[in-house]
């Protein structure tokens, strides 16, 4: 057993877990040559490293061994083996030839085809990538000794993806990553039935169970089985058949093949024209902050689908709904497609002449009669490096004001300001793969798994195989939170005060390290004096956690060698959302948690772009690379390159143009790529001011709640439809190239953001996003040697860049960015939540969902997506509805002292007492802003969002659930390890191919 | 002071403007391609004369059911099989050596010549005019062809077989097993094919290769024999 459990936990390391390159090494017998081994390698892959791969349908080089298709058989020392699972040990003698071997892999084969019908020309997955396509025709199979049978069940679909059980070998894979590296655990083989084949949950439809729409099982499937339906009838030239004349056909070619040669060579030939007409090109997702990368496939603009690949970087074959599945927007009717300038209480369509027209005189009077920084600019977090640039050129370089922002000032800056004055570089300390291999994990104010899905895998994935411990601090139950090994719930606002406590906590046991602290950190004594409030006693009775759950994390921290610290908005978005964010780096810090592999800060960037945007100079007192426009050298180099004067003095932030609009100081407004009348808190104030402005420019790429308020609305161009690079949470570069040309008259931002530049006397003159990015980089020694060569394909560059090309994944590695080269440790006070009336009785905690990217201008267009979650929801706690009489579907009013929503409620077991949760995909009367207000992050001006608190009053008792029975959070999901192919080896119908052949033999 | 509204005008687009624009774009078209065109043209026209063209929009205009109609007629009647026997022969006429079969074909021209020259005598013809030929040498040279020819039949090619049935896999399944590439075929054949290979190798061969040639010999015998026995007032 103990045996079997190691082969096991063999099996489930993908190739950079298992950490292949190590420099030991032994002998071993190749097909009777004696050569070297690495250790720590399996006999697969070392065979593929030695160019003698022998056939192999279940692996996947990210999910590891499977060991279900058997076709990967050899001889080690004399016996039949899976070469996926079998350590390569010294002296071994491995034979991956001979008659023997050759027919075991063949038994395998020749069982897999019984499984899997070879229709090729008329299948729509036969694009060079089917693998038992290759496989056949690799291993020279021209017929077939079992036959192909049904298995008897109905083909099983959605929206999204279908599964057809006739054509599923059974290798897996989809369960594994479902199981393993989504862990979803959705997915399962049934081995007890007569004919095995995939079911969800418990046997029930793909809607009604627990599947997320990841698209993981539709990525790894190595055949047409698990296909997303977008390739239905639209990849080959034949598969658009109608469903009649499909069977027919399918005979048809069966009696008349004379062989699988015939088959494969006229299947090629049609895999080969689609070529021709099928373009696959690399993309970057826009739904979040993790920086999935992925080719898309489209026919003209039709989307058939998204295919990321094993060398994407940050999430590698994984995806989330979103991404995978939410791209309908992007050719949407609802599309801006040209500009539009108001005359009055309404639109009209316009040309693209006359709106810069209308902007350039505008501008321009404004500048002449109240000055430059009567101007503002807010850049997108949605856009581009090269766009943020721009508009930062724009701003500074052109129009003369450092009135710049994005907004990432609604979200990351409390995070970006605690690393800054800890750390020196406001960035995730290390890589995802560094989260994946920490010891610990915790979690603060993150709804990881709805909000960062595919890097909350990584977690699950180590917590599930590796034994990573995670523990989580949130108010609510989240996935994560019910999945930690301790889920703890601090009363709301108050994570500075445990964080503090458990670092006190660790440096009063002598846990903190002190060699670290005494190498790498200054300020030391002082911060630990700042501490002595901090004691086990305050922190409960303050946060409400108990005393042993505080020293319960201490303990964890201490006898964890790596510790990542991974948090959001749920410490961000307060008064004091830096001063956490300080905290927590504090901690890391005492601990020695940086500077090594696993270990470090994590703040978990919201947006794809949230970090580039402010990499690149959108914020009203930095430069690109955050270069400080005071700093007159800096500002020197750059009024150098530019050729132009650029104002010395700090610039507005987002909250403060608000308020200066308000004020009249502030009379136009240039914001693109943000639906900021809608993000923004206290929405009432900030729509208040939008009817101040003179002069309002947006540009977006549907007409949103924002637009609504503009004088001349921009069409601009999604990600799909033009050239540039992110920057994700790792701080890393990435590439993405235009999939299709602009809809209509809509154009890329960085087009448009010149002409306007050139309205207004700029010259400027780049023809492509690289141009844009050289001239950055020049001027930026933070990612000095960033360029398009270095982020061909799939390469990526993580920021410092030095100018050689030189990366840095593992950001601080000999010294930090601070005076000495040392960390500093950061005293902070904890700033109380905003107090609310007694009779705003219930707290209202926000943020995002799985499946809807926050107030859904892009993903309610999908029409998969909208039908499972069709509307905003607010979550109520069982003891509340009790208390106050709600069930699914009652209607009620929420009240804060700054407005009021109306939502329907979802009573569930995620929420405790008089927490509520409302999250933010609604523009709407369920739009959460409508309730917060204009207090912010002491610090950095961003909202505390999180601190709203609300009066309910019900509306309608009864209603329709506002969460459908198709939403997968009414499925019931059914965790396992793996594929559980045990139980198909203790089947009777089931013989390892090795011990057949034996027998074969041993008859003769 | 800009209220918020949701109004928008559609650009009102004069048709006759875009009407010209349109027609401007498919003239700077047409001159761009003149050539091509006229070519095309001339294809349509006589395609259009034949009624080809009628023929194909309406078989796209109802595609669907003229697939259908065509596909389930096929595989209900003996075409695929038809379709099957026409790659096999294809491939069959793919293993012959011209060079090698042509003296061949020469030879039984000449033995077909012979045959219609050939006209029955009233008095039947003796074994002994039939030894008698033996000696003439176009027969011995035609029967020493004819002995090579009985000799290659001999030689097992079942690995090479095509229209093999699924049963016969089924019930044969070391046959299948033992297909494998070419370039490893040496290194990897396997028992059965060692058996099989084994009654083509020389000696056997030279044993079936004597047999054949008896067997050749022995027919005008066994011919006469019968012929004998068939005349026996006995039976």
């Amino acid at each position: 057993m103990f045996e079997f459990y190691n082969i096991r936990e063999t099996a489930y390391k993908t190739e950079l877990e298992r950490g292949i390159g190590m420099p030991d090494s032994f002998e071993i017998t190749l097909n009777g040559r004696k050569q070297q081994a690495a250790k720590d390698n399996t006999v697969l892959n070392y065979l593929k490293e030695n160019n003698v791969e022998p056939p192999n349908l279940c692996y996947h080089p990210s999910l590891g061994a499977l060991e279900t298709c058997d076709t990967c058989i050899v001889k080690v020392n004399g016996e039949y083996v899976r070469s996926c699972s079998t350590e390569l040990n010294p002296g071994d003698v491995v034979e991956t030839f001979g008659e023997e071997v050759h027919e075991a892999q063949l038994i395998a084969m020749d069982r897999i085809l019984g499984n899997h019908e070879l229709y090729c020309t008329v299948c729509d997955f036969n694009n060079g990538n089917c693998e038992i396509h290759n496989t056949v025709k690799e291993m020279r199979i021209s017929h077939q000794e079992t036959p192909h049978e049904t298995k008897g069940a109905e083909v099983m679909r959605n929206a999204f993806y279908r599964y057809d059980p006739d054509q599923c070998i059974l290798c897996g894979r989809c369960v594994e990553a479902c199981q393993d590296l989504q862990v979803n655990e959705t997915l399962l083989i049934d081995w007890e039935l007569e004919k095995p084949r995939v079911i969800w949950d418990n046997d029930t439809t793909i809607d009604e169970s627990s599947c997320v729409n990841c698209g993981h099982c539709s990525t790894v499937c190595p055949c047409n089985a698990m296909m997303e339906v977008g390739m239905e009838g639209e990849a080959g030239f034949l598969t658009g058949l109608a469903q009649e004349s499909f069977r027919p056909m399918v005979d048809i070619t069966k009696n008349v093949e004379t062989g699988y040669e015939s088959l494969m060579t006229i299947s090629d030939v049609e895999a080969q024209m689609r070529e021709d007409r099928i373009e696959k090109t690399k993309t970057v997702c826009t739904y979040c902050g993790v920086g999935c990368s992925f080719d898309v496939w489209t026919k003209g603009r039709e989307i058939l689908k998204v295919e990321p690949q094993v060398e994407a970087p940050a999430n590698g074959v994984s995806t989330c709904i979103k991404g995978k599945f939410g791209w309908d927007f992007v050719n949407s009717e609802e599309r801006l497609t040209k500009p539009l300038i108001r005359e009055g209480d309404a639109f009209r369509e316009a040309e693209w002449e006359e709106a810069l027209d209308l902007i350039e005189g505008k501008f321009k009077e404004t500048i002449k009669e109240k000055g430059a920084d009567a101007l503002a600019f807010i850049s997108s977090s949605k856009c581009t490096n090269e766009e943020s640039y721009l508009m930062q050129k724009l701003g500074r370089g052109v129009i003369g004001t450092n009135n710049i922002d994005n907004c990432s000032r609604y979200c990351q800056s409390p995070a970006t300001m605690g690393l800054w004055r800890t750390v020196g570089y406001g960035g995730d300390s290390g890589s995802i793969t560094d989260i994946a291999q920490a010891e610990l994990v915790i979690s603060i104010g993150s709804n990881t798994a709805e909000s960062h899905p595919v890097l909350a895998t990584r977690v699950k994935r180590a917590q599930k195989l590796h034994g990573q411990k995670v523990i989580v601090a949130d108010l609510r139950e989240h996935e994560l939170a019910n999945r930690a090994d301790l889920f703890v719930r601090p009363a709301p606002g108050s994570d500075l005060i445990w964080l503090s406590a458990v670092t006190k906590y660790i440096i009063d046991q002598g846990w903190h390290d002190e060699s670290f602290l005494r190498d790498h950190v200054n300020d030391v004594e002082e911060y630990i004096e700042s501490l002595d409030k901090y004691t086990l006693d305050y922190a409960s009775e303050v946060t409400g956690m108990p005393k042993e759950q505080l020293i319960e994390i201490a303990t964890s921290i201490h006898e964890a060698k790596t510790t990542s610290i991974l948090w959001a908005m749920g410490v961000t978005q307060h008064g004091g959302g830096s001063d956490t964010s300080t905290a927590i780096s504090n901690l890391l810090l005492v601990t020695g948690n940086y500077m090594k592999p696993g270990a470090g800060a994590y703040p978990l960037r919201g947006h794809n772009n949230v970090q580039g945007a402010s990499d690149f100079g959108s914020m009203p007192d930095r430069f690109p690379g955050y270069q400080f426009v005071s700093d007159d050298e800096v500002r020197a180099r750059f009024e150098e390159g530019w050729g132009t004067k650029i104002p010395t003095s700090k610039g507005l932030n987002n909250h403060e143009m608000v308020e200066a609009i308000h004020e009249g100081s502030l009379e136009v407004l240039y914001l693109k790529g943000e639906d900021m009348g809608i993000v923004d808190s206290n929405l009432n104030h900030v729509h208040s001011a939008y009817e101040k402005l003179k002069f309002f420019v947006v540009q977006d790429i549907f007409f949103s709640r924002t637009c609504e308020y503009a004088d001349v609305v921009l069409p601009a161009s999604p990600s799909l439809e033009k050239d540039g690079t992110f920057v994700n949470t790792e701080r890393r570069f990435q590439r993405l190239y235009k999939v299709m040309d602009p809809l209509g008259d809509s154009k890329p931002d960085w087009q448009i953001i010149t002409e306007i530049a050139n309205r207004m006397g700029a010259g400027w003159n780049y023809t492509h996003p690289s141009e844009i990015m050289d001239e950055a980089a020049s001027l930026t020694p933070l990612f000095a040697g960033v360029s398009y060569d270095r982020l061909e394909g799939y390469d990526s560059l993580q920021w410092p860049v030095a100018a050689d090309g030189t990366d840095t994944p593992l950001l601080f590695e000999k010294e930090f960015p601070l005076p000495e080269g040392k960390a500093r440790l950061w005293p902070v006070e904890w700033t109380k939540p905003l107090e609310f009336k007694e009779e705003y009785d219930l707290h209202v905690n926000n943020g995002r969902l799985l499946e809807h990217f926050h107030e859904g201008n892009m993903t309610y267009k999908s029409e998969g997506i909208t039908k499972r979650t069709p509307e905003v929801f607010l979550e109520v706690s069982p003891d509340l509805a009790r208390e106050r009489g709600l069930e699914d579907g009652t209607k009620v009013r929420l009240t804060s002292p700054y407005g009021s929503v109306k939502v329907r409620c979802v009573v569930t077991d995620r929420v405790f007492g008089n927490q509520l949760y409302l999250p933010m995909n609604s523009n709407g009367e369920g739009a959460i802003n409508y309730l917060t207000s204009s207090h912010s992050d002491k610090d950095t001006d961003t909202p505390a969002y999180k601190e709203v608190s609300v009066k309910m009053e019900v509306l309608e008792p009864k209603g329709d659930n506002p969460l459908p029975r198709i939403n997968h959070r009414n499925g019931n999901p059914q965790p396992q390890i793996g594929v559980r192919v045990e139980e198909k080896w203790a089947r009777d119908d089931y013989i390892f191919p090795g011990d057949l052949v034996k027998e074969r033999r041993a008859n003769k | 002071m800009a209220k918020a509204t949701k109004v928008i005008h559609k650009m009102k687009i004069d048709p006759e403007v875009k009407h010209e624009q349109e027609l401007r774009e498919l003239e700077n078209l047409l001159l761009e391609h003149k050539d091509t065109l006229h070519d095309m043209f001339d294809i349509a026209d006589k395609l259009k004369d034949r009624e080809i063209l009628n023929m194909i929009s309406s078989a796209l205009g109802q595609s669907d059911r003229v697939i259908h109609r065509i596909v389930t007629a096929i595989d209900e009647s003996e075409t695929p099989q038809s379709m099957k026997n026409m790659l096999l022969l294809f491939q069959l006429l793919g293993t012959i050596d011209m060079e090698q079969i042509e003296p061949i074909v020469l030879k039984i021209n000449s033995g077909i010549a012979r045959a219609a020259e050939y006209e029955h005598e009233k008095k039947p013809a003796g074994y002994t005019g039939l030894l008698g030929a033996l000696k003439d040498p176009h027969v011995i040279e035609g029967l020493n062809v004819l002995v090579k020819i009985v000799k290659g039949m001999g030689e097992g090619k079942e690995d090479e077989e095509r229209v093999e049935p699924q049963k016969d896999r089924l019930e044969n399944p070391e046959k299948e097993m033992n297909e494998e590439p070419k370039d490893n075929q040496e290194k990897r054949s396997s028992a059965s094919r060692k058996k099989r290979a084994a009654s083509s190798s020389r000696p056997a061969a030279k044993w079936y290769a004597l047999a054949a040639g008896a067997g050749a010999l022995a027919i005008p015998l066994l011919m006469k024999g019968q012929k004998v026995k068939n005349n026996s007032p006995v039976e």
